[in-house]
């Protein structure tokens, strides 16, 4: 029994004081356990549930705050570190007197999520769980894999670049084998540094990359006994117009003991050469980037998977350097949803309160290097991390900061292109673009717009679709232009595939109870990470009138795994909006706890559709499109067309015949659906809103 | 969120009576108890309605198949669950969260279907198996280019112009 009067007395407290500041960032280290409203009945104003902590905070002095407690248990207990840099002095102070001093709780406990998996309650507390708090969970603290199976002994999960950072007792245990096994020598970091990137040959054509290489070799030898010079840079010297060759055979000798280096240090990280794919030194092969792609995703490096310029520039580090990286990380996320921030300096002249709330988190906390985070995990057990919440300081908000704030999001989608991306001949057409698509989000402050926060994102293209016919053929995937709004954002979102999805991308191999099998591509469907919708999606939808429903085209901003096609020239969506899940998350948590919503919860479906794949059938089950928040009113949204290039003024319609594909003789284009929802994302579960869409 | 709820608080605690202040006292009593369970046990996966009540630590699938006359195989992985019988569902039991159950149900004269059942409650799995000669009805399925005719580029209904917009 737990149940003591203290928290209920300070509630009732706090109620009658009313100590409430809207600039003041206070603590939302307990979101999880902020009050939810329900949909059913919709709570009337001044009807709604109760809190469970996070209410108003009686005023507590700074004195009586700081006094220690350590016989608090863990969960009403806070951290707070004093004394001169270098020389941290910690102790437990009551949580509650903390807020009431005006401290901020960071949650450093394992099980913290953000705010969109945080456990909410109906307002007859009732809990509305969210099935994918458990999966998140898991993934945060190396236990599940993305099904919520048990994860093998020993296996980790990176996936910070898919929006779930690791949890502190994951990053502890990092800390603490890597002061073990430090898998770093100078002797390697000198030959990763002596290189920016390393050359990627595909296995196949190492013997004709050799070739070229020898004959480049050949004539720059040829010239230099020709020249009567020593060296090959002297060569270069006297005559510039080999310095190119020279240059490049100095590179890829250089490479070399890179690569030796790069499988050295990927090998003792235990990403190389444990796995059943088989390695052959020196040769970048599928086993070698795997590894890299491991790597890239435990240090959220956003780069193909090749030896390019970030992923050699954090082998070269310090294993302590990079764990400092990730703890950094994983803190930034932790200290934006206690403050409840978004600011990140991604607006010109705009301020970065996400930077400069976590610094001040991490020199109250004194992590200011890897050595004193290892010191800090060494000073706190795994265990005390399964409760752990530090109490910090924190300067306020910007006066525009409310409980509602008058939030609206603009998308300029920037250059667009409708031609084909193809000629006749099937032979590429570039579409070059100055400006790309983005994503901004704004408040209202003194009758101005203040823009938040703005973000690269996608718009749609040309993408394949499959027809009624089963054959696949092109088709331009528009990204609605004009005022919508968003009414519903769903965290752990399901993507019903449309009809229209390309089947081959709707099945893979997995092994299952110890067999290797085909089966229905559920990471595409969700919920989960790596789903279309990513792990948090915000449907845009046209606002319905009196008598009519909204309607949706399909179109949604949302987190995506495919973080790469954000920020790559030729990205394109299927008409969504994307962001990187981490900034899905972020915005969405924001939107939600500063503007009056609905929590409904989980919204059952039971949705089943069948496909033939290779005489095998497969059938789709969904059980629930995700976890239901509802903005009322609706958040406001305006997509700007952006500057239409090239020949076509408008989108072309239906499906296009590619060159590269075999069709039977004689057979027609089919006319291409033309719902609503077609035309964009492309619905499953219908045009109504909250209905199926494609990304 | 959690501030504006709590200004709507206000309103109330200040209006009522001695009376509300032990109601509002006794329920956070209550709360704060609840929360000593550990967020993440407390609610991961469970049914809303069916959240209060004490849950099962398995959950029980029933597998059926359309139509019921046919006899049926499931298999999980290496594993052969059982047979679904004519008109006899087949139930099987597993651990509550225990991750998804992708099987492969076979029927004679019919094409194997890969489908899945979840662990969170308990669910029924009814599958719908088709005959080998009635795959043409199922979505995906498509008419083969014929052997030895490399395929060409489909016509256009509007004239077959490549570009047709």
């Amino acid at each position: 029994m737990r149940g003591n009067l203290k928290p209920a007395m300070a509630v009732l407290a706090a109620a009658l004081c009313g100590c409430s500041g809207a600039s003041t960032p206070a603590s939302h280290s307990g979101d999880s356990r902020t009050p939810a409203t329900t949909s059913t009945p919709a709570p009337a104003p001044g009807a709604a549930p109760r809190a469970r902590t996070g209410a108003p905070r009686a005023h507590v002095s700074e004195e009586e705050a700081q006094k220690a407690h350590p016989e608090l248990p863990p969960e009403r207990r806070a951290l707070l570190v004093t004394g001169e840099p270098g020389h941290p002095e910690e102790r437990w102070i009551d949580a509650e007197a903390a807020e009431g001093a005006g401290y901020t709780l960071v949650d450093l406990s394992d099980d913290w999520t953000p705010f969109i998996f945080a456990e909410q309650w109906t307002a007859d507390d009732q809990p509305l769980p969210n099935r994918y708090r458990r999966i998140f969970l898991g993934l945060a603290n190396d236990e599940l894999d993305e099904d919520g199976e048990p994860l093998e002994p020993g296996a980790k999960n990176y996936l910070e670049l898919y929006g779930i950072p690791p949890s502190l007792s994951v990053l502890r245990a990092r800390f603490v084998q890597d002061e073990q096994h430090p898998c770093h020598d100078q002797e390697s970091a000198d030959a990763i540094e002596a290189v920016e990137t390393v050359t990627y040959v595909a296995p196949t054509d190492l013997k004709k990359d050799e070739r070229r290489l020898a004959k480049i070799r050949d004539e720059l030898e040829k010239a230099r006994r020709k020249a009567r010079v020593a060296t090959l840079e002297e060569l270069a010297e006297k005559q510039p117009a080999l310095a190119p060759k020279v240059k490049t055979l100095a590179r890829r000798a250089a490479e070399k003991p890179a690569m030796a280096a790069a499988e050295r240090r990927l090998t003792c990280e235990g990403l190389l050469g444990t796995g059943k794919i088989k390695h052959t030194p020196g040769i970048y092969d599928d086993a070698m980037r795997l590894a890299v792609r491991h790597f890239q995703q435990k240090h959220m490096i956003y780069e193909a998977n090749y030896l390019r310029r970030k992923t050699v520039d954090a082998l070269a580090r310090a294993l302590l350097d990079n764990d400092y990286d990730s703890l950094v990380r994983a803190l930034r996320e932790r200290v934006v949803s206690a403050a409840a921030i978004l600011e990140d300096g991604t607006v010109s002249k705009g301020r970065n309160l996400v930077d400069e709330y976590l610094k001040i988190t991490l020199d109250q906390l004194q992590l200011t290097d890897g050595a004193a985070a290892l010191a800090f995990f060494k000073r706190h057990p795994a265990a005390e991390f399964k409760r752990l919440r530090a109490a910090i300081k924190l300067p306020a908000r910007p006066d525009y900061y409310a409980d509602n704030m008058d939030l609206s999001i603009v998308v300029d989608r920037g250059d667009v292109w409708y031609d084909l991306p193809f000629d006749a001949s099937g032979h590429y057409k570039p579409q070059p673009r100055k400006k790309y698509p983005s994503l901004t989000l704004y408040t209202k402050a003194g009758g101005k717009q203040v823009a938040l926060a703005r973000w690269r994102t996608t718009i749609g293209g040309w993408r394949a679709e499959q027809a009624g016919n089963g054959y696949e053929y092109f088709r331009y995937k528009q990204s609605d232009v004009g005022p919508r709004v968003i009414r519903n954002v769903v965290s752990g979102p399901v993507w019903i595939a449309p009809a229209s999805t390309p089947i081959r991308s709707l099945t893979k191999g997995k092994t299952v109870n110890d067999r290797w099998m085909r089966v229905v591509n559920y990471d595409e469907l969700g919920p989960g990470y790596l789903s279309a919708y990513g792990v948090v999606a915000g449907y845009f939808v046209v606002p319905g009138q009196p008598g009519r429903p909204d309607w949706d085209n399909g179109v949604r901003a949302h987190g995506s795994s495919d973080y790469l096609s954000i920020y790559s020239a030729n990205g394109f969506s299927h008409g969504c909006h994307r962001l990187p899940n981490h900034i899905a998350i972020r915005m969405y948590s924001f939107i939600l706890r500063h503007r009056p919503m609905t929590v409904v919860g989980d919204k059952p479906m039971n949705f089943a559709r069948q496909f033939l794949f290779k005489d095998h059938v497969y059938e789709i089950r969904l059980p629930s499109r995700g976890y239901y928040f509802v903005l009322e009113p609706p958040l406001p949204v305006n997509v700007l067309e952006g500057e239409i290039k090239g020949d076509a003024k408008k989108p072309i319609a239906g499906y296009v015949a590619t060159p590269w594909t075999k069709y039977p003789p004689g057979l027609a284009v089919p006319p291409a659906p033309d719902s609503a929802e077609a035309k964009a994302g492309g619905g499953g579960g219908g045009a109504a809103a909250g209905g199926g869409g494609d990304d | 969120m959690m501030r504006r709820v709590s200004q709507q608080r206000l309103g109330v605690a200040v209006s009522l009576t001695a009376a509300l202040a032990f109601v509002l006292l006794a329920v956070a009593a209550v709360a704060d108890d609840r929360d000593s369970g550990g967020p993440a046990a407390a609610g991961a996966g469970a049914p809303a309605p069916a959240a209060a009540k004490a849950r099962s630590a398995n959950v029980r699938i029933v597998f059926t198949v359309l139509p019921s006359s046919k006899k049926a195989t499931v298999q999980w992985g290496k594993k052969r669950l059982g047979v679904i019988g004519p008109q006899a569902p087949l139930i099987v039991q597993r651990p509550r969260d225990s991750g998804p159950l992708d099987v492969v149900v076979r029927a004679e004269g019919c094409l194997p279907v890969q489908t899945r059942a979840y662990t969170f409650e308990d669910s029924k799995v009814a599958v719908k198996v088709t005959p080998i000669e009635q795959k043409n009805t199922l979505h995906g399925y498509r008419e083969e280019v014929p052997a030895g005719d490399g395929g060409v580029p489909a016509s256009n209904p509007d004239g077959g112009s490549f570009f047709s917009r």
